[in-house]
């Protein structure tokens, strides 16, 4: 366990360090502040955007994709570049477990996703809380911010750090960043609709929709939240379960 | 120069050649299977191809993040000229790849000519890849030009909604994919196309600036 910990503590500590990560950051928070940030003229554009359920609802649903996006990408080559650094042969030199080390560096790849991502949206939601004139109580924003976490932020964190930390060590990172490219492709060009929104988008999908819902069509197809909250699970957990059962991926145990 | 563009292809190895054709593949097989509601060429040869050149110049066509990066500089003759022809070498093999699946998708499906696909990819390819080119310049680590190039083209196929200003229309990226029916369209790739030429002048100045 001793060895898992210090694996986190370093990745963990190394990815906060990098300035790619806070550049990524300041990116979506631009683009979000610029799209939503609660001025007379977005007010206008956005109908809901006064409300706090609306306003986190676009946050994760619209702007959440491009800080995936730029996490996905710093992710990417965690195992390649401890094979190119010498540290994987280091490591299996050592009485270390492929399962220890793996493990260490998935734990760290999801918590510093969901540092990333909650520090995205609270940053964000204390922009709306204080520029907002309204008469909402702070309670009701803790508890929404709570609500979207367990709800769709774990499940996005889940889904891109732990494919975009093991993919990358299956299969050329080329590949890898075509298709995530693709996917995201699909993500960014939905159009949000009444309809069950496909189930594999990543943060657009109807997860979010148990945050907010338009006043005129408040059904929720629990069906379609449940096919994405699988998507995103059995692409993580599945993706950690194929590296774990790759054999050449460690030395013969 | 042909010699040189061939050595630096055995540098790029044979992945390149593998993805390029899966794409090609994937592109044509959704020609055939994929139904009216979406358009193949303006998404395939405007959106994930250039997107695709762009990772292939930041990956394989690897400048500043190149182990051997120190030794190059020191022995070429020209830093620029050997940007050069890395870039041409590995934008060169991609657009080989690009031009025959517009040919192949542009005769399945019908919804572009060759030369409109080749207007509509060139100029946006051009402007990412040259931007990964501009970037591994001035970034020594691994991945940061695709970083920075992918998070660029997600942001851009965002705001959409921003093409209802009219100065949008001239610098989008993804002009046909975004539906614009007027002929803005040609104005807006040549806009691409003289950025992309500013870049390259940017890269050619800072080659001057540091390595001569």
């Amino acid at each position: 366990m001793r060895k898992v910990l210090s694996i986190i503590h370093y990745e963990y500590k190394m990815q906060m360090k990098r300035f790619a990560t806070w550049g990524i950051l300041f990116v979506a928070l631009l683009i979000s502040l610029l799209d939503n940030f609660p001025s007379a003229a977005n007010i206008a554009r956005l109908e809901f955007l006064s409300q706090p359920a609306y306003f986190i609802f676009r946050i994760i649903g619209f702007d959440g994709l491009i800080m995936a996006f730029g996490l996905m990408f710093l992710l990417s080559n965690r195992f390649p570049v401890d094979e190119k650094t010498g540290v994987k042969p280091l490591m299996m030199a050592s009485p270390m477990r492929k399962g220890q080390y793996i493990m260490g560096k998935l734990a760290a790849a999801f918590i510093y996703t969901l540092t990333m991502l909650c520090v995205f949206l609270i940053i964000n939601v204390s922009v709306h809380y204080i520029a907002v004139p309204l008469d909402v109580s702070i309670m009701e924003y803790i508890v929404l911010v709570c609500k979207v976490i367990i709800t769709s932020i774990i499940p996005i964190s889940i889904f891109v750090s732990f494919s975009a930390l093991v993919f990358p060590a299956m299969m050329d990172i080329r590949l890898f960043y075509l298709l995530a490219g693709i996917l995201f492709v699909f993500n960014a060009s939905y159009v949000n609709s009444a309809d069950a929104s496909p189930f594999y988008l990543i943060t657009s999908g109807d997860l979010i929709r148990l945050i907010w819902v338009h006043p005129k069509y408040p059904q929720i197809d629990y069906g379609s939240v449940w096919a994405n909250l699988i998507f995103l699970l059995v692409c993580g957990f599945g993706s950690s379960l194929l590296l774990i059962m790759k054999r050449k991926f460690w030395r013969a145990e | 120069m042909i010699c040189k563009i061939k050595n630096e292809l055995k540098i790029a190895g044979s992945n390149l050649y593998i993805i390029s054709m899966i794409l090609v593949v994937f592109l044509v097989f959704l020609a055939v299977f994929a139904g009216e509601l979406l358009n193949i060429s303006s998404v395939g040869f405007e959106v994930i191809f250039p997107f695709y050149a762009a990772i292939a110049v930041g990956e394989w066509g690897k400048t500043k993040s190149d182990d051997n990066y120190d030794v190059i500089v020191a022995q070429s003759k020209s830093v620029f000229e050997w940007l050069a022809i890395r870039y041409i070498a590995v934008m060169g093999m991609v657009s080989i790849f690009a031009v025959i699946g517009m040919a192949s998708v542009s005769l399945i499906r019908n919804e572009m000519t060759l030369i409109e696909l080749l207007l509509t990819y060139f100029p946006t390819a051009f402007l990412l890849s040259s931007l990964s080119m501009s970037v591994g310049i001035h970034f020594g680590k691994e991945h940061i030009a695709t970083t920075v190039c992918g998070v660029i083209w997600l942001v851009f196929l965002m705001i959409r909604g921003l093409l209802q200003i009219p100065i949008v229309q001239y610098i989008y990226l993804f002009i046909r994919f975004a539906g614009i029916e007027s002929n803005i369209w040609i104005i807006n790739k040549s806009v691409l196309f003289i950025i992309s030429i500013v870049i390259w002048c940017e890269v050619y100045w800072t080659c001057k600036k540091y390595y001569s």
